[in-house]
């Protein structure tokens, strides 16, 4: 595909991955700044469709758009969701990419064993753990910040579903579109 | 990534565990104050048998060391106090062999003595005993005694030779009290040592040794407000070091409108009046003590100068009007705490 | 709903076989971790008094409360009070006890030497000082 119709593509992805992330943060939360990531269902689907550097370059993307127009850049919240979206788009880009095995059918089945549920866990799993620990290391050096892993690491794992079951649907129907789309001249 | 995965799996695991090493401790009184033994370790059984063993080690010097518990080693050699050398005194036959424990702890004495020019002195027992320090029964003694008492009690009249103690003069006797408590927590803290601790805090009633760091972090310890009753003056981070302060508020009684307290100043006979409390850090918990004790009735200033000779030796001391002055090693180092 | 949730179950066997394991294991560490905190709680400090190296009475610090305990010269009375203790009574002659005020925080001690009587605060917490030497 060429270079202007992926990057048309591409911005749609990250304006979708932003409006989740703004949105996600209208929602009230027990302790600021730490989020769901619900956008990282768009991650994953730039992975699925676009490979792993475009859907890294997303991440970052979008976390940095969604905090310029919240206007939270460079507040202790962005480099959370910043770290948090890095680490898990590095997660996910690395076992997606390096344990792929399968027909790419439309999306291939298997990653280390994996589906893309499990990507997905693993990625929201790895998004909320470097949040927390950023947020020790460098904003609440409290212990007591640690209590809510055990939330944490639930919140993870059903939104790691959601995001995963919503990559899945989102991919299939973003290829769909961009076939039809290439039918179209 | 497969790294990356592991290093959580590693935080996990090392947040799981906790920080490895967790806190045991226990309080008992003896030495006539409370005395409180903690310890960091990751092995339950072996910090608490360290600590029951370390305490025992200190109930076995108190034993030993007091000048009042029959059967003890100086009470033996202080038989001799008072008798002025009547037959059958065990001075009056001349030398008294000691042990090696409590022989270098003499020579440490005399040695402190030197360095104090007389102000902590450990022939103090029969001045000691004049004075009672019985709560309601507490009385100051009459100055016709104490001038007599005085002339017995002098350093210099301690004959140390081939593991044997004698005196030079009859009559006199030997009260460890400015110093027992801090052998005691060195003895403690040897113990701990044997026994594979490498975190710990030994509070012998506010002498005070800390091995090691607290679970990564050097050791806060307070100073004591001379004045005002629970509160605290500053706070130093410590590691590896004794912390003994000898304080005027510790215990006395008032007498007549005067207020006495039992820190008694060997050449006076009275108590030491230039000083509310001296707090000193070193290396070893004996040797602070003594020069604690020292130099409260030494005074600030020649006291200062000396801890400042002292190589390894820093310390705090408050002088009467309550003026606070630290030794150059030590002076950056205090956090105050705010004066309310 | 229903629709959605037929929607839900035909997705759920999508799962593979290590997407399973590792849900469960998640699942358990974060049971695991939530047991742990809720066990070694922080809140509930408890005053402990001890009389000689005997411990006589264990008072939550919650609750407002008077109670004597028998030292060894006469009673020690200790008040409860806004989450603090301290003494307000004693037999002892120097009234040292008496005078050391209210104490909140674990590590602190109230002692009374002539009673051996001590009140200490149990609890986890860290305090900003390890001890006070005196």
């Amino acid at each position: 595909m060429d270079g202007k119709k992926r990057i048309v593509y591409i911005s749609v992805l990250i304006a979708l991955a932003s409006t989740l992330q703004i949105g996600e943060s209208l929602f009230p939360h027990p302790l600021p700044w730490l989020r769901l990531g619900l956008a990282n269902m768009i991650t994953l689907t730039s992975l699925v469709i676009f490979g792993y550097a475009i859907a890294f370059q997303v991440a970052v993307l979008r976390t940095i758009l969604s905090s310029f127009l919240l206007g939270t850049l460079f507040t202790p919240g962005f480099f959370l969701s910043f770290s948090g979206a890095l680490v898990s788009a590095l997660v996910m880009g690395g076992i997606y990419s390096l344990g792929k095995t399968g027909k790419s059918n439309p999306s291939p089945q298997s990653f280390f064993g994996f589906s893309i549920i499990g990507v997905s866990i693993l990625g929201a799993v790895s998004h909320n753990l470097t949040q927390l620990f950023v947020a020790y290391f460098f904003l609440i050096r409290h212990k007591g910040v640690f209590l809510i892993l055990p939330f944490l690491i639930v919140a993870a794992v059903v939104t790691g579903f959601i995001t995963g079951y919503g990559a899945n649907y989102l991919s299939r129907e973003m290829r769909k579109i961009m076939a039809e789309a290439g039918k179209l001249r | 990534m497969k790294k990356f995965r592991a290093l959580i799996f590693i935080f996990l695991i090392i947040f799981i565990s906790g920080c490895g090493t967790k806190e045991y401790s226990k309080v008992e009184f003896l030495m006539d104050t409370v005395v409180e033994i903690k310890v960091y370790h990751k092995n339950k059984g072996e910090a608490q048998e360290a600590i029951d063993s370390s305490m025992e080690e200190m109930r076995r010097v108190e034993q030993k060391m007091s000048c009042f518990l029959p059967g003890s080693e100086v009470s033996e050699i202080d038989k001799g106090a008072f008798l002025e050398g009547k037959k059958g005194s065990p001075l009056a036959e001349g030398w008294i062999p000691v042990s090696d424990e409590l022989f270098s702890l003499l020579e440490e004495s005399v040695l402190l003595s030197k360095l104090t020019k007389g102000s902590f002195d450990i022939t103090i027992f029969p001045l000691w005993k004049s004075w009672k320090f019985e709560g309601e029964n507490s009385e100051v003694p009459d100055k016709g005694k104490i001038e007599k008492v005085l002339k017995f009690v002098n350093y210099e009249n301690i004959m140390l030779k081939n593991g044997k103690i004698s005196f030079a003069r009859k009559g006199m006797g030997i009260d460890l009290g400015g110093i027992a408590k801090g052998f005691a927590v060195d003895a403690a803290v040897n113990v701990l040592k044997k026994k594979n601790i490498n975190s710990a805090m030994v509070n012998a009633g506010g002498d005070i040794y800390v091995l090691g760091r607290k679970q990564g972090k050097p050791w806060r310890i307070g100073i004591r407000h001379p004045r005002k009753e629970g509160e605290i003056l500053g706070i130093i981070e410590v590691e590896d070091m004794a912390i003994v302060t000898s304080g005027d508020y510790e215990r006395f009684f008032f007498s007549g409108g005067k207020r006495y307290h039992h820190i008694i100043n060997p050449k006076t006979g009275y108590p030491g009046d230039e000083c509310q409390s001296v707090t000193i850090v070193a290396k070893e918990a004996t040797f602070a003590d003594g020069l604690a004790t020292g130099i409260f009735v030494l005074g600030p200033k020649e006291g200062m100068a000396l801890i400042e000779n002292l190589a390894g030796v820093e310390g705090v001391i408050i002088n009467k009007e309550g003026d606070v002055s630290a030794s150059s090693g030590l002076v950056s180092k205090i956090e105050y705490v705010n004066q309310k | 709903m229903f629709l959605l949730l037929r929607d839900w179950f035909p997705r759920l066997s999508m799962l593979t076989r290590n997407d399973r394991i590792l849900i469960f294991s998640l699942v358990a560490i974060a049971s695991f971790s939530f047991a742990r905190f809720f066990f070694t709680s922080h809140e509930g400090k408890e005053v402990l008094v001890k009389v000689g190296n005997r411990p006589v009475q264990k008072v939550s610090l919650r609750m407002d409360k008077r109670i004597s305990v028998e030292g060894e010269k006469g009673s020690v009375v200790i008040e409860v009070k806004g989450g603090r203790v301290r003494v307000v009574e004693s037999s002892c002659f120097q009234k040292i006890c008496v005078n050391t005020g209210w104490i909140n925080k674990p590590g602190q001690n109230i002692v009374c030497l002539p009673n051996k009587v001590l009140v200490t605060i149990e609890g986890k917490g860290s305090p900003t000082i390890d001890a006070v030497s005196y």
